[in-house]
This record gives C-alpha cells, sequence and structure tokens, in this order.
C-alpha cells in the first residue's frame, strides 16, 4: 500500500486510543510494573507509560509466545490421539493492537517472519503476525545502548510498523503504511487530519558510530580470532541476552504432561546455554562461553544476512541494558568493525 | 492452516535388539513404507517423553517399513525403548538432503562405519546393493569398539552375498572376542590395508567425529581419493529439523536443512564449529 499521512492533536490521539479499546481491541502498551516498564494490557490511554524510552522487554511474546502448545496428545489403552494446536492460533491478535512501542521492535516482526517462512511455513507465527496491528512512536533520544541506525534502521523507521506516530510539539503526525494500519484508524478518521509526506517533519541524520558491514567482513574471515574466548570470559551465560532481544527466536520443544495426556510445547531457548548443542554422546560444539557469543554474533550480523539480506538486529540494545556483566553488544559491534 | 510440528502415528511392526543397549526399529505407516532418500533423517518421538532425531537406516526401495536404530541414553530414547511391536511411535519427516546417487552410478562405492553411525550408511549402501547392477565394486567396511557393540550382526552374510561385494567387519583392539573371526583394529587402520583407489571411486563415511577425521584422512591422503568423492553426514543436535529452531548450524550451513549430507570438500570450508 502506498504510504498515507496524518496530523493528530496529543488530545486527540487519546480519544482514539480510549476509542479503539472501548471498539473491543485489546491494546499493548507500554505500562509500569513491579518497578519497571513493561509492554501490558491497558484499559485506558493513561494507563500507558508513554515517557520511557523502551520497556524492559520487547513484545516479542505476541509474535512468538515464551511457551505455545504445538499439539494435545491423551493416552487410552494403548492408543494414542493427538489433537492439532493449529486450530487454537486461528484469528489470534485480530483484535489487538500494540501501542506506543519503538520503530526497533516494530522491524523485529518482518526480520523473525523471513526465519519462519524461508521454507516450511510455520503458521504460528505467521497467523500472529498476519493479524497484530502495530502503532509506534518515533524515538526523539535514543539512549548510549541504541544502535539502530547502525543496522539500518532508524530512531524513525517505520519499517514493520502499520502506524508510525512522529511528535512534532503539541501534536503527531501518523504515517500509515499498511491496510491493517488504516483500516485501524478509519472508523475514527475524523480524529485524523490528512496531508502530505512533505508536511512531516524530515528524519533526523542519526550518526552512525560504526558500519556494520565492516563487523559482517571481520566474522567473515574470523572464527577462530581470539578477540570472542578473551572478550566473553566475563559471560556468565545467563541467557538474559537472548530472551530480551526482540528478534531472538530459537526455541526449544518439549512434552510436558502425566500418564493421561498431556501437550508438546515450544518454549524460548537461548544459544547461550551449554545444553543448547550438546550432543547425547556427550561432545558439544561450542563448549565455552565464547564459543556460545561468537554464535550469537555470528547469527546476528553474518549467518541471518547472507539467507535474507538484513541483520538478526534492530539495534535496541536490550542485550546490553540487561547484561549483568555489562556485556555491550553495540561495543562489541564497533570494536569487530575496527578489527576488520 | 497446516502444522509443521504435528507428527504421524507410526506403527512398530519389528523390533531387533541389536545390542545391550541399541535397537533397530521397523515402522509402517498406512501399511508400509514412507518416501524418503538415503541419507535424510526424521524426528522420532515417544510422545510424553519427546523427540529424538535419527536418520533412517533402511534401503527407501524396501516398501514395506522404514527403520531407524537408536540407543538408549534420554528420556526419549527410554521411552522408545520400553515399546513393543504393535505400539506407535511419533514420527515427522523426512527432512534434510541425501546422497546423490546418481553421481554414484557405474563407480566403485565404499561404505566406512563406525559404532551407531553405521546407520545412515546402511540406508544408502542397502539401496545400492538393492540395485547391485547399477554399480562397480562394493566395499563395506564397519568397525565397533567391540564384538558386543556391533550393530546389524544378522544382516552381515546377507551382505556378503550380493556379487563382487567385499565385507569387512572390524572392531577396535581389545574388543575381540575369543573366536572372534573379523579383524582386529581401528577402522582406519584397517581401512589402510585395504586394495582400494580414489579413481573412479566414491567413498561414504559416518561414525565418532575421531574415526570421521582419520578415515577421511586415509581415504585423500593414502588412497588418493577426491575430496569431492568422500561424503559424510553430520550429527548435530536438532529440535525442529526445518531451520527454525536455530541450533544445528555449522557456521552459515544448517545441517537440518543444507545437510546432513556433506561431501569432505563441503566440510573443509566450514568453520570448526560442530
Amino acid at each position: 500500500m502506498e504510504e498515507k499521512y496524518f496530523e493528530i492533536s496529543a488530545e486527540n490521539l487519546k480519544r482514539f486510543v480510549d476509542s479503539v479499546i472501548s471498539g473491543g481491541f485489546e491494546v499493548i502498551a507500554p505500562v509500569n510494573k513491579d518497578g519497571d516498564v513493561f509492554y501490558g494490557k491497558i484499559e485506558k490511554f493513561d494507563d500507558a507509560n508513554l515517557d520511557i524510552l523502551l520497556p524492559k522487554m520487547s513484545y516479542k511474546e505476541y509474535l512468538l509466545p515464551k511457551t505455545e502448545t504445538l499439539f494435545e496428545y491423551s493416552f487410552s489403552g494403548m492408543d494414542t490421539a493427538i489433537k492439532d494446536g493449529i486450530e487454537a492460533v486461528a484469528g489470534e491478535n485480530q483484535k489487538r493492537v500494540i501501542f506506543g512501542g519503538r520503530p526497533c521492535d516494530a522491524a523485529a516482526g518482518p526480520i523473525m517472519e523471513k526465519v519462519f517462512n524461508w521454507d516450511y511455513k510455520d503458521e504460528f507465527f505467521n497467523e500472529r503476525f498476519k493479524n497484530l496491528t502495530i502503532v509506534s512512536i518515533a524515538c526523539e533520544k535514543p539512549d548510549n545502548y541504541c544502535f539502530c541506525a547502525e543496522m539500518q534502521l532508524s530512531p524513525e523507521s517505520s519499517y514493520g510498523s502499520d502506524i508510525l506516530l512522529k511528535k512534532s510539539g503539541a501534536q503527531y503526525f501518523a504515517v500509515v503504511t499498511s491496510e491493517k494500519g488504516l483500516n485501524l484508524i478509519n472508523p475514527y478518521i475524523n480524529l485524523f487530519k490528512e496531508t502530505t509526506k512533505a508536511q512531516v517533519p524530515a528524519d533526523k541524520d542519526w550518526k552512525k558510530l560504526f558500519e556494520i558491514e565492516k563487523a559482517k567482513s571481520f566474522l567473515d574471515k574470523n572464527f577462530e580470532h581470539n578477540y570472542f574466548q578473551d572478550r566473553f570470559l566475563s559471560c556468565i551465560g545467563c541467557g538474559v541476552c537472548t530472551y530480551t532481544c526482540p528478534t531472538c527466536h530459537c526455541f526449544d520443544i518439549q512434552d510436558e504432561g502425566n500418564l493421561k495426556e498431556g501437550r508438546r510445547i515450544r518454549n524460548w531457548d537461548s544459544c547461550q546455554f551449554g545444553i543448547f548443542t550438546l550432543h547425547t554422546s556427550g561432545h558439544n560444539p561450542r563448549v565455552t562461553q565464547g564459543d556460545r557469543y561468537r554464535q550469537r554474533l555470528m547469527h546476528k550480523f553474518k549467518i541471518y544476512s547472507e539467507k535474507f539480506d538484513k541483520y538478526l538486529c534492530v539495534g535496541c540494545g536490550r542485550c546490553s541494558r540487561n547484561c549483568p556483566e555489562d556485556i555491550d553488544i553495540k561495543e562489541i559491534a564497533k570494536d569487530l568493525a575496527g578489527m576488520a | 492452516m497446516e502444522n509443521i510440528y504435528l507428527p504421524k502415528l507410526a506403527e512398530i511392526k519389528e523390533i531387533i535388539q541389536e545390542t545391550a543397549d541399541t535397537k533397530t526399529i521397523r515402522l509402517t505407516i498406512d501399511g508400509g513404507s514412507i518416501d524418503f532418500l538415503p541419507g535424510q533423517f526424521g524426528e522420532f518421538s515417544f510422545i510424553g517423553e519427546g523427540e529424538s532425531t535419527f536418520g533412517f537406516s533402511s534401503s527407501p526401495l524396501r516398501k514395506e517399513y522404514f527403520e531407524f536404530s537408536f540407543r538408549t541414553s534420554g528420556r526419549a530414547t527410554s521411552g522408545i525403548n520400553g515399546l513393543n511391536q504393535g505400539d506407535k511411535i511419533a514420527f515427522r519427516g523426512p527432512y534434510g538432503n541425501y546422497f546423490d546417487t546418481s553421481k554414484m552410478k557405474g563407480k566403485d562405492l565404499v561404505f566406512v562405519g563406525g559404532g551407531i553411525g553405521m546407520a545412515p550408511v546402511k540406508s544408502i549402501m542397502e539401496y545400492c546393493l538393492d540395485e547391485r547392477d547399477d554399480y562397480g565394486k562394493i566395499t563395506i567396511l564397519y568397525g565397533a569398539r567391540s564384538v558386543g557393540d556391533l550393530l546389524y550382526k544378522n544382516i552381515f552374510d546377507e551382505w556378503k552375498k550380493y556379487k563382487n561385494t567385499d565385507v569387512v567387519i572390524t572392531v577396535d583392539p581389545g574388543g575381540e572376542t575369543p573366536g572372534w573371526a573379523g579383524k582386529v583394529g581401528f577402522v582406519p587402520t584397517i581401512l589402510e590395508q585395504l586394495p582400494l583407489k580414489g579413481e573412479n571411486s566414491i567413498a561414504v563415511v559416518c561414525g565418532p567425529p575421531i574415526m570421521i577425521k582419520f578415515a577421511l584422512k586415509s581415504l585423500e591422503e593414502k588412497m588418493g581419493f577426491d575430496k569431492g568423492d568422500i561424503i559424510t553426514t553430520l550429527e548435530n543436535r536438532m529440535k525442529c529439523g526445518l531451520g527454525k529452531c536455530g541450533r544445528c548450524n555449522v557456521g552459515s550451513v544448517y545441517v537440518c536443512k543444507d545437510g546432513p549430507v556433506f561431501t569432505a570438500k563441503e566440510l573443509e570450508s566450514l568453520p570448526n564449529d560442530f
């Protein structure tokens, strides 16, 4: 769809969100919880905390839940019955809107979508992704952990958002990029005033600290480099980088149940755990934390980009902000680019 | 919407106790085998305990069943180990690439297997034996730690019946029993004693990483095999088998999608990540 542009005042934005909620949508926005900010359901616009840069976690779980049922099973005598879990996901997210997320989180959806469709089609992901409507707000002040500009995005990128809101004084400009976005505002179109692209403030010239292509070219040639073993000696392998990452999608498959019935589930997993690659024989291709963090860097900046021509990282910096050892992936990518 | 993680139920037609802790299980779906090619693998599960990844060990030309061999070592395999004939196993697949038999036609073939790594070798080997006239001389070398660790003992004689086919069985030094009629020595050592030449030949090698390493060296350096004519399979830990769960990659290569079958030449270009 060709992009459309609108103006909306701050008061009308509030009216719009409250109307979407009363119109039957579940609206997920940054909310205060347990002394921090997470994405969660809001009952009204004022519940949302739009003053912070980024919630602690991304909203990945609305596309790839922490745990989901692939199928259910039950036993009767010697007979096993299997009940497909795919039907349960039909229509999911049709009445759900993410409001007030950031461009980095929005970009993660189409980036993960490629993994779930490059050959076999994962309809669990696809159904949620297809239906979810995303209304993001452009960042005005990224922090020192942010590096989306380096990751070929920007604090004002509309990639992956159905609607991107850009604040300008007391009002917002809305860049509508998809039919889903248009369908969301159509019932309340009187709150918006259509405008032209020329009226929308141009994106700022966001400075880059390094060229990600250079980091990739270092990774292309230096699998065995000492940097990885030395730099990640401090890594305790907790996996928080992967759990808070909006694009980390690696998963485990497990059965849980009792002697009568149960379910096969898919859970978030982490390449930072030794068991992730442990063979039955006891052999492990990735023995040290250096091997494992190198895999994370390789997957994000080399392996994914060779397959899909983008990077498996949106530069949100959550892995760095949440790391108990203050391992800053932006600084690491900068190091790699510097060594190229 | 199709659920790519949904298995089918397969019926156990026959169970062969190979060694104290390994079994071969023959399965049927709708009364027969499934369509697969030698070298491919599947996800087999005892429902309630989880899935495990195994390569097929039977020839796809044998249509009455498809089989896999496994060692009991974890939850899923312990579950499968407890099943009887007529019971059900959940199965999804086949997945992955396969041995390119068109490149093997008309050539001399060497099949080298170590331990339970003989399972995928057996699939391609029996496929070739099933169409014996399409290939030149066939040499089969199979080794295990001890006589008690040899799988497929009941069918060694069957392999020997084919024309122009040599079958050499060996056990590691110290693994022989009184009266053992086979060879004693590590697989790469015995391999070097065989009258093999690299020209117009293809070698298929599968076994523990250390055996593969030395067998490849013997084939290349002592017998003049081209790296592109030595084929092996990688056995990384997998969950989905579909190129999504993110753990089986070696560098940029996904063993479940780009493999599990690779030539020695392809392995050479991969980083030390396996």
